[in-house]
């Protein structure tokens, strides 16, 4: 390996050379957005907003899918004046992304762009398009970001990442010359076996960084590695971590162990860094010149200071694609303090990872990824962990073991996760050689459902009334192999709905002969259904699970079952 | 104590179908579901402000942006189209209510939240 370059060398010739030959303008623009970074809140509202209405005039003028999206709203760029005008404007979420590709991108042949996606933390990955003349801008707001922690352009950077990886095929020998005259190190987060990282360490320790840029899941354990090892590193100036929610304990472990402090930085491959922290280390600042971020609560609202929701972005810089008021999925606390470092940028407290990650017990408590971490660190030997819902009482927890774990300590786990989520909550542990990582090389630990919903679970369709009998006890009697097919319960709350009549109402149903395909009204609902009747049985309850749990069965006229049924929008049986 | 609490109701939408032949349930529109935060299967208490009846059913999820809000199978009973209704849906809670306010437009679009206070 060649020797490192002077970081003076690489600031002030290789740097500026570079740029000065692609002339693509960032060392100017850097410039730009260190002066906004400074100016007074509404200031900074001021040039946001002006972007934002040239974006939103641009968007309806040349991008298929908003010029009919507003037409169909009747939305006009022009009157957008403030928040509430600017919520009229449905989100922009990853599904409508796949859906629209094409009327997504500007029919201007003046605009630039190309293909990237993420990769595919959660779900599958996402496909989308960047501008091309916003590449500079970004690079320029990572530098500026980078100051914050008093880094500058040059310093030696060592990075431990997934994200290279899945772009593979872009790799060369440029790339790794560029690295090699920006100053930067790549380690994979995708091998954090002992044997990695080992060798993680005497690059370390030899390229002696600045600063360190790494996946909080994947820097904290080679922090524990260290920790356990007592092996000495090269203390860096700082240390940024991004790419996934940073734990208070991650945090406390790689500052002990680097001896370094920490700034937390919030960006996704759509829009590259969104928030950053300065020094003070008082919440994360938002890059509101360059991006439109609203915190919208679980009601659709944006949220009040000091409240959480979903982060809502919209890029002001990329006229390609545009990506207008886009869901992340991810969820932060929205701040109206000031921070103390001068920035009139806005701040961002508590970002933590997707909205949807948390684990649910039965009493409707939400139990967010701060829990299973430092739960994790109540026992040694966990190299990694996942948590899955599998029911509302019910997770099961995966442990990559390391030389120290035991099997008793499951019990320490579980009693500790029990009186935490309630007695009646269930643990499975499934000790594993490896959990697979999303293909971004990130680890994704917790995996939940959704909240709770009064939802259907049995129909049964098409039934006939075969008899009534108004002289027994209320109650709808069926044939107890439909029920069974059905899932519905002896005495289980029923809606009976008579197609012939249009008679709603709501008895219990109870067992009847099976193979008989009997269906008897007794009791006072004879009085509403008739014999002949065409009726659907329908049963509710309370649940985080969908689809699997829907019992959804045709009958024919003898009230024998035919087959389950999907149903879909128009459709006629 | 948990209290069965309003959760969303949208609010005067017009019934763009009601068929007795189609199988049943309410087909609502993906947006509005989205917005009044809904689900699929979920059940819901359709009010009909033109005739005073009511019932409860599930959603069927429909084409996005569609304005569709077809109450099919045995509910075309006491549904016609172009009838005016309200579709509530409630949640147990243990807190206050937060309850959701959807305003349309005649195409039945959403147009924005209302408060509580302007119902």
């Amino acid at each position: 390996m060649f020797p490192s370059l002077l970081p003076a060398v690489v600031r002030h010739l290789v740097y500026p050379f570079y740029r000065g030959f692609r002339k693509d303008m960032v060392l100017s623009i850097l410039k730009d957005l260190e002066d906004n970074q400074w100016f007074s809140k509404e200031q900074i509202e001021e040039i946001q907003w002006k972007k934002l209405k040239r974006l939103l005039k641009y968007a309806s003028g040349h991008v298929p899918y908003y010029r009919d999206l507003f037409k169909k709203r009747g939305i006009e760029p022009d009157e957008i004046e403030n928040l509430n005008d600017f919520m009229k404007i449905p989100f922009l979420t990853g599904n409508v992304i796949t859906e629209n590709s094409g009327s997504l991108v500007t029919g201007d042949p003046l605009i630039q762009g190309y293909a990237s996606s993420t990769g595919g933390s959660i779900g599958d990955p996402l496909y989308f398009y960047c501008d091309l003349a916003a590449g500079p801008v970004r690079r320029a707001n990572t530098i500026r970001q980078f100051r914050y922690a008093g880094i500058d352009i040059g310093e030696k950077q060592l990075r431990l990442w997934g994200g290279r990886l899945d772009r593979a095929w872009k790799e060369g020998i440029s790339e790794r010359a560029k690295d090699y005259f920006n100053n930067i190190r790549f380690l994979s987060s995708f091998d954090m076996s002992d044997e990695a990282m080992k060798k993680y360490v005497s690059i370390e320790r030899s390229f002696r960084p600045s600063l360190i840029v790494a996946y909080p899941s994947a820097l904290a354990l080679l922090s524990d590695f260290c920790k356990r090892r007592a092996l000495k590193l090269h203390k860096p100036k700082a240390i940024i971590t991004s790419g996934e929610t940073l734990y208070p304990e991650q945090r406390e472990i790689i500052e002990e162990v680097f001896s370094a402090p920490v700034f937390n930085r919030y960006g996704s491959r759509q829009f590259s860094n969104i928030a950053s922290e300065c020094k003070q280390h008082n919440g994360l600042h938002i890059t509101s010149d360059l991006f439109f971020v609203e915190v919208i609560d679980k009601n659709g609202r944006p949220a009040e200071s000091g409240e959480g929701g979903e982060l809502v972005v919209t890029d002001l810089s990329n006229y390609y694609m545009p990506f207008i008021r886009y869901k992340t999925g991810d969820y932060a606390v929205r701040t109206d303090r000031l921070c103390g470092c001068g920035r009139g940028l806005p701040l961002l407290d508590k970002i933590e990872g997707r909205s949807f990650d948390t684990i649910r017990t039965p009493e409707g408590k939400s139990v967010g990824g701060f829990f299973w971490t430092r739960l994790s660190r109540t026992v040694p030997g966990i190299n990694r962990f996942q948590i899955e819902q599998k029911g509302l009482n019910r997770i099961n927890f995966k442990i990559v073991p390391g030389s120290e774990w035991k099997d008793e300590f499951k019990s320490v786990l579980e009693e500790k996760i029990k009186s935490n989520c309630g007695d009646n909550f269930n643990v499975t542990f499934l000790v594993v050689d490896d959990i697979t990582l999303a293909p971004s090389g990130k680890s994704r630990f917790i995996i939940s459902n959704n909240e709770e919903r009064f939802v259907i679970k049995s129909k049964i369709h098409k039934a006939n009334i075969t008899a009534t009998n108004p002289d027994l006890n209320d109650g709808l009697r069926i044939d107890e192999e439909l029920m069974e097919l059905a899932d519905i319960a002896e005495h289980e709350k029923i809606l009976v709905v008579d197609a012939t009549n249009g008679a709603r109402l709501e008895t219990f149903a109870v067992r009847g002969p099976g193979g008989k395909g009997e269906i008897v009204a007794c009791g006072a609902i004879a009085v509403q259904l008739s014999a002949g009747d065409e009726i659907g049985i329908m049963a509710f309850t309370w649940s985080m699970e969908r689809d699997s749990y829907f019992s959804n069965i045709l009958v024919d006229k003898e009230n024998k079952f035919v087959r389950y049924l999907t149903e879909i929008a128009g459709e006629k049986f | 104590m948990k209290r069965m609490l309003l959760k969303s109701m949208i609010l005067k939408a017009r019934v763009t179908q009601a068929d007795i032949r189609y199988v049943g349930s309410i087909t609502i529109d993906e947006d509005l579901i989205e917005k009044a935060n809904l689900t699929e299967q979920e059940n819901v208490l359709i009010v009909n402000r033109t005739n005073g009846n009511r019932l409860e059913t599930y959603i069927i999820v429909g084409e996005r942006d569609s304005g569709v809000i077809c109450i099919n199978g045995a509910a075309a009973h006491l549904v016609n189209e172009d009838d005016i209704v309200d579709i509530m849906a409630f949640s147990w809670s243990t807190g206050e209510a937060e309850s959701l306010f959807l305003k349309l437009d005649v195409n039945n679009h959403f147009s924005r939240y209302a408060t509580a206070d302007e119902l």
